[in-house]
């Protein structure tokens, strides 16, 4: 199903199209999400408030070709819009927040976000064992040094240098990729 | 800190430190410091903490789960919007509406109209109505008052079938050699082989008289058994007669002149008994026509009607025969 079938789908009030928009879109939009408010169950409303206004009000989707641009939009926007409201700062209107005139060349940020974390995955496994579990530990589990150099059985000190090392390399792994991007950018571009 | 000068300068461990929450206050100190002795740190700083994010948020998103997310979020669809399934609510009841709808118009069609499921249509006349019905074959019928027939206008052109469950009626039938033409009454059929006939159910007997060409009168062998000839041919001026308590039939030849008066307005008389004059025009008109003396009884008549009313008639008798009539509501009073 192209996206532009789903959009149609989810236009006449489809509830299985609407599900699967539901599903594809949930876990890059809540990342985005995240990102602004650094609040998980926050994130998890404001996705959820932006489907939410899509299903009521299917004639939102009237000019929208592609989902992704719009709903990253969206995200950032109602996001945007939570943080300016516990500031106390009301400026945005609501028609702003699902408003949203597509132009030729979107950018859609969640998308954007995604395939970040996709390289950054990518460059994750390409560490030295014992570099990368440290690194996951420390990242993913949340293990304090002292923890992490305790459950492998190694020196605090070793555990800096792995962290050090991944940094880095991860650091190194990424602008080499960063400019493979662009290549490949370049040569959509000129093709 | 030997790792600031190594690595191209950036305090990894440090930021570690910091992005763990817990960097001491000498290491803050060191970072600080490290952050704001060039742009270029501070723009590697700025690199490391967006990767330090993606970290977490990587590490976040190993947790999403929008199979669940969306388990939760489903019933607050129902709950709070309606619309989708309002709507297919909407459209499930204006389903049932025009079901119900459906449903009622085809009772009522059933109830007034049954030829529209069967193809049977039955035609009542009531006291006083007459009705002609012309039948899809062209055959035509006249109906006399209080009469009841009905045929299936479906099948109708293969099967020649009309059934006469009361009354009276004069039947012209199109001759069809290959249909023959079928009058069913409760215990006799009428087998026309192209020709013109009066049938009438009375309450003791059933009564055909041909006017032109040939029937057969023959028992309906499921309702009659008892009877002795179980059917009779019958020609032009033949008058053919079921009893209905013997259940025998009989043939004599048709002296009524006037039999089919009530659908033709033909009325003729040949030196008839006065008293049989009334009674054909009562038979014609439906209504009474009393003869107030008793020895008016047997005055002869000759006369020939045609299409005129019934009161031109009485006033063209009584003028005939030097007699006074009045008219008291529907009946007519002859007398001397």
């Amino acid at each position: 199903m192209t996206d532009k079938e789903l959009i149609e789908l989810v236009r006449k009030q489809d509830s299985k199209g609407f599900e699967t928009l539901y599903k594809i879109y949930y876990k890059r939009l809540y990342l985005l999400a995240f990102k602004y408010l650094r609040k998980e169950e926050t994130a998890q409303e404001v996705v959820n408030d932006v489907f939410l206004k899509i299903w009521t009000d299917p004639a939102l989707l009237n000019q929208i070709q592609s989902p992704g641009p719009y709903l990253s939009r969206c995200i950032v926007n109602n996001a945007l819009n939570l943080i300016s409201r516990e500031k106390k700062q009301h400026q945005k209107q609501e028609q702003f927040l699902m408003g949203f005139q597509e132009e030729e060349h979107q950018s859609d940020e969640a998308l954007v976000l995604e395939q970040q974390l996709q390289q950054l995955e990518m460059a994750l496994d390409q560490l030295p064992p014992q570099c990368k579990k440290v690194m996951m530990m420390s990242k993913f589990d949340k293990f304090k040094q002292q923890e992490i150099a305790d459950r492998l059985n190694i020196s605090i000190k070793t555990v800096k240098n792995h962290l050090t090392q991944g940094y880095e390399k991860i650091r190194v792994i990424l602008s080499k990729e960063q400019v493979f991007l662009l290549f490949l950018f370049f040569n959509q571009l000129f093709r | 800190m030997t790792n600031i000068n190594h690595l191209h300068n950036i305090p990894y461990s440090l930021i570690a430190d910091q992005a763990e929450g817990n960097i001491s206050a000498e290491g803050l100190e060191q970072l600080e410091l490290w952050k704001n002795t060039s742009p270029e740190h501070l723009k590697k700083y700025n690199e490391l903490l967006l990767l330090e994010d993606q970290l977490r948020l990587l590490a976040l998103s190993k947790h999403i789960d929008p199979q669940k997310a969306w388990e939760n979020f489903a019933p607050s669809l129902e709950n709070t919007t309606q619309q989708s399934p309002k709507s297919s609510v909407r459209k499930l009841t204006t389903y049932y509406k025009w079901a119900a709808a459906a449903a009622i118009v085809l009772s009522i069609l059933y109830f007034y109209k049954p030829e529209f499921f069967t193809g049977i249509k039955t035609i009542r006349t009531a006291k006083n109505e007459y009705q002609k019905v012309i039948l899809p074959d062209g055959s035509e019928i006249n109906m006399n008052e209080n009469t009841t027939l009905s045929y299936n206008s479906w099948l109708f052109l293969k099967n020649r079938k009309v059934n006469l469950q009361k009354g009276e009626a004069f039947f012209e039938v199109k001759h069809q050699q290959a249909h023959p033409f079928l009058v069913k009454m409760d215990e006799v059929n009428v087998r026309d082989i192209g020709t013109s006939f009066n049938l009438k159910i009375e309450q003791e007997q059933i009564v055909v008289i041909v006017n032109s060409g040939k029937v057969a009168l023959e028992a309906n062998s499921s309702k009659v058994d008892s009877v002795t000839s179980k059917s009779l041919l019958l020609s032009e001026k033949d008058k053919g007669i079921f009893n209905r308590k013997t259940k025998t039939l009989s043939s004599q030849k048709n002296t009524w002149l006037n039999y089919k008066s009530w659908c033709d307005h033909k009325l003729q008389f040949i030196q008839t008994p006065l008293e049989e004059v009334a009674r054909d025009l009562e038979d014609a008109f439906g209504k009474a026509v009393i003869l107030q003396d008793a020895d008016l009884k047997n005055r002869k008549l000759s006369a020939y009607f045609d299409q005129q009313s019934e009161e031109e008639i009485i006033r063209i008798i009584a003028a005939s025969l030097q007699l006074q009539v009045t008219k008291k509501d529907d009946t007519f009073v002859l007398y001397k």
